[in-house]
């Protein structure tokens, strides 16, 4: 059985592994094909462009941060079997609370950088944890879908987000919507010169460590991963079957305040949100890619954030626009989440194995 | 010779987690012929009878329907080709009736309405023509089990097929219902139909098939007439070697009072009475089992007691405390273990390793934890422990169960569910479809926890001959309530219990004698 559990394993990493070059090469013969200008130029913008200098990397660290801490939200709530996206309209909801706290009240004036830093992320965590108790209260207790009510969600939210702006917290200084700026002792800084790249990775070096102990040490993960794996044997073994998954959904609403907090604060010098960001779907795909193991979700998220950063780059320096390069996204959750995907070879290979042992046992 | 109907030449099956189930098995079968399947659990009958209904594929081999080789894609058109399968496990919707069952997928009528009333004359015809009588207007969730196997029946006759596969077919009759059953499938025999007659039971097989193929570790190590053999070579060539029933066992010192139940009964949402007032109890160093028909409670009481059901009416006491208000958490931490007989739904998570499955009864008591987290090291070592002393064949405690074959899966199971500490081990059928090497180490433990650590066990099964030889006591089941109570399981017989269960004979209250 040794053998057999190594193919396993093998298959399940060629799967995501082709499932991402497939997806890569298929973009890159069409990035190929929809230049005008010079090919070799394209493609060569779209493989290493985000790496050519400081600038573009940084805008590529600006989007890894959000999506570890979005990722591991994700890992608990899909590891729960179940699919609350309501992390999208977190992103814009929890920042601008904290706004009010931070322009109407005097709690963090006059408080060091670090304090103030893990003040907001921390409540942007309560906030995207209470937010998220709506849909697993509407799974859990009524039985209703958490995916429909959390997507519908995501827009009240979105808007919920927009009046408060409008309403409370709007520079009219400033031709577009948004705050004013944060104050110096509010934000995060910048590692390296003037680029993207912030200090939220801190947060997300810490969130991940967090998820990697939560998710593997803890009682209340091995239940969310027990629910999640078969509900009735849970139940059966005396989990309590609602409140894992209630549980798993709060957490998930946590990181993807976390994931907000950094977002909001760490690439904008002001709240300027004015429609959905769409890092909630991304960490969902990074948790995908990751097979729901918060372990293998830094990876993940890098290759997206990648990704996205090179269709950005390309969308800049040819004529191809990003939604092009975005389809890539589609190539690879249809690999990648496409169960029989390579399960043909994966069965040859166990019947030869299963062939190969018989014999032994013969001779 | 009459005409040859099937032949099955050289299937090899592997199924995907590595487990070759069938090795260059060829099977023939004539018209007008019963052919004997034979073999232990997991010798790999079920799987060549899926192989051949379009179930499952198979990777060499050829499958020849009256000498045209043949491609079977799925039951659909199996059936086409001629082949037709009653399931072990009935294959009827509960809430249609008969007449509907028959019928479906073949629905008379026009313009998509359904010809109610066709459909009647169809079953009714069917019915006289095959010598299986049945109320096309009952509903098929009112008719005993030995009704249900003959809708199956017409259900494939009435779609022409000729070549019959019956999957332990009498199983889940009483041996009455047993006999009336083998006059109908004489009866097709002498019309030219073939049947595939899969079975534990030497005596029927002896009884009424006419040639035996038997299987062992998914590879033919026998085939020949029935009437050169006899039920000694027959269980030598199953098991290959000779067959002891018997086993030594001390009579039970009974200790102290485990479980209790009370006038319990169960309804369910649709208000069937499943559980109608019971009152037994089980001891501390006893095995009480339970025989009955399938479905007639011993399920739902079962579940009942381990707190997956609520109780209607009644109480249920274990160590002395009422389950009343309690969850399955806290039932289980009064003592109580249970071996569900769905191992893949309610037994394990398949998906999951040999260590998730074992820890999950732990994520919410103090063993094995400290604060909020696992104590990883100390459950590794617990479940090591377990593969070790329960012998269970794992690469390692991280290998995903469903990789496991059926009897380690089971292992895995009991190991979790023996080693919890539990003093009342209520067991659902802990040795169904398993292997026997399995299912003798189950039955050694059983006793061995009974005697030794003074566990009371609450023995549930379908297999008579395993709660003939490992049990203390004896209840029958039927209908929700208890039909007879044994003491001295001596002088029980096959025979007496069948009698007991369909409910031809019934004990008195007196003659039962005290149930508690």
């Amino acid at each position: 059985m040794k053998k057999v559990q190594r193919v396993d394993m093998l298959f399940e990493f060629l799967r995501v592994f082709l499932g991402l070059i497939i997806a890569y090469a298929i973009t890159v013969v069409f990035v190929m094909i929809a230049s005008k200008g010079s090919m070799a130029d394209a493609v060569r913008n779209f493989a290493i462009g985000p790496f050519v200098n400081a600038r573009r990397f940084g805008q590529l660290m600006g989007k890894f941060i959000p999506y570890v801490l979005m990722g591991c939200g994700f890992c608990f709530i899909y590891s729960a079997g179940r699919f609350s996206l309501i992390g999208e309209g977190i992103v814009n909801f929890a920042p601008i609370i904290t706004c009010l706290v931070m322009f109407k009240t005097n709690l963090l004036v006059g408080l060091p950088l670090w304090l103030n830093l893990t003040i907001m992320v921390a409540l942007c965590a309560i906030i995207g944890a209470i937010v998220a108790t709506v849909p697993a209260f509407i799974r859990e207790k009524l039985g209703q879908s958490e995916m429909v009510l959390s997507i519908i969600m995501n827009f009240m939210l979105l808007f919920l987000s927009l009046w408060v702006l409008k309403q409370f917290l709007l520079d009219r200084s400033i031709s577009m919507q948004a705050t004013k700026m944060y104050p110096a002792n509010m934000k995060f800084y910048s590692l390296v010169g003037t680029t993207n790249f912030h200090s939220g990775i801190y947060v997300a070096a810490i969130g991940w460590v967090i998820a990697l102990i939560l998710y593997n040490y803890t009682k209340i993960g091995q239940k969310i991963k027990t629910v999640g794996a078969n509900p009735q044997f849970a139940l059966y073994s005396g989990i309590n079957a609602i409140a894992a998954p209630f549980i798993a959904q709060m957490i998930g609403g946590a990181f993807a305040g976390a994931a907000a907090a950094v977002d909001a604060f760490g690439l904008y010098p002001r709240y300027q949100y004015t429609a959905l960001t769409n890092i909630g779907f991304d960490g969902l795909l990074v948790a995908v890619i990751a097979r729901k193991k918060p372990a293998y979700i830094p990876i993940a998220a890098f290759v997206l954030a990648y990704i996205r950063t090179s269709a950005v780059v390309l969308n800049l320096s040819t004529n191809i626009p990003v939604e092009f390069v975005n389809m890539m996204q589609a190539i690879i959750i249809f690999f990648v989440a496409a169960e029989h995907f390579l399960s043909k070879s994966r069965q040859k290979v166990i019947f030869r194995l299963a062939r190969n042992k018989e014999q032994e046992a013969h001779s | 010779m009459s005409k040859e109907l099937l032949r099955m030449e050289n299937i090899t099956k592997i199924y995907s987690n590595g487990f070759m189930a069938n090795k260059d098995v060829s099977l023939t079968v004539h018209e007008g012929e019963i052919h004997a399947l034979l073999g232990e659990n997991g010798a790999g009958k079920t799987t060549l009878m899926k192989i051949l209904f379009g179930l499952e594929d198979y990777q060499e081999g050829r499958i020849l329907i009256r000498g045209e080789e043949v491609r079977i894609a799925n039951p659909l058109d199996a059936i086409a080709k001629g082949v037709g399968m009653v399931h072990q496990h009935f294959m009827l919707m509960e809430g249609l009736t008969v007449a509907e069952n028959i019928v479906l997928g073949i629905e008379p009528g026009k313009a998509g309405v359904f010809d109610k009333e066709t459909a009647v004359k169809m079953t009714l015809e069917a019915a006289e023509k095959y010598n299986l009588p049945v109320v096309p207007n009952a509903l098929v969730r009112d008719i005993s089990v030995g009704v249900k196997q003959k809708v199956e029946l017409l259900k494939a006759l009435i779609r022409g097929v000729r070549l019959l596969v019956l999957d332990e077919p009498t199983a889940v009759l009483t041996p009455q219902e047993t006999r009336e059953l083998f006059v109908q499938l004489r009866d097709l025999r002498s019309r030219g139909y073939g049947i595939i007659f899969i079975s534990h039971k030497l005596d029927e097989v002896m009884e009424i098939c006419d040639n035996v193929t038997v299987l062992r570790r998914g590879r033919v190590v026998g085939t020949g007439r029935i009437a050169d053999l006899d039920e000694k070579k027959l269980s030598s060539m199953i098991v290959g070697r000779e067959v002891v029933k018997t086993v030594d066992r001390e009579a039970p010192r009974r200790g102290d009072l485990v479980l209790e139940v009370r006038n319990l009964s169960y309804v369910d949402d649709i208000g069937k009475i499943h559980v109608n007032d019971l009152t037994f109890a089980v001891h501390a160093g006893e095995v009480v089992g339970i025989a009955g028909i399938e479905g007639n409670g011993q399920t739902e009481l079962s579940e009942v007691i381990t707190g997956l059901r609520p109780a209607t009416k009644g109480d249920v006491m274990i160590n002395g405390q009422s389950i009343k208000g309690r969850n399955i958490d806290q039932i289980r931490k009064l003592g109580v273990a249970h071996i569900s007989e769905d191992r893949l739904v309610y037994g394990c998570a398949p998906d999951l390793s040999v260590w998730d499955n074992i820890a999950s009864i732990y994520l919410s008591s103090k063993k094995f934890a400290r604060g909020p987290f696992l104590s990883k090291r100390e459950l590794n070592k617990f479940v090591d422990e377990c593969i070790e002393e329960f012998e269970i064949a794992t690469e390692s405690r991280n290998t995903p169960v469903r990789l496991l074959s059926g009897g380690n899966i089971q292992k895995v199971i009991v190991a979790r569910e023996f080693t919890s500490g539990a003093n009342l081990i209520v067991a659902n059928q802990p040795t169904r479809g398993i292997d026997v090497g399995t299912a003798s180490l189950i039955h050694k433990l059983l006793y061995k926890y009974t005697r030794e650590k003074n566990v009371a066990v609450l023995l549930i099964s379908s297999d008579l001959n395993e709660l003939l030889n490992h049990s203390d006591r004896l209840l029958v089941m039927r209908k929700g309530r208890f039909n007879a109570h044994f003491t001295d399981l001596s002088r029980v017989t096959d025979e007496l219990l069948g009698e007991y269960m369909l409910g031809v004979r019934s004990m008195t209250e007196e003659e039962m004698g005290n149930v508690l």
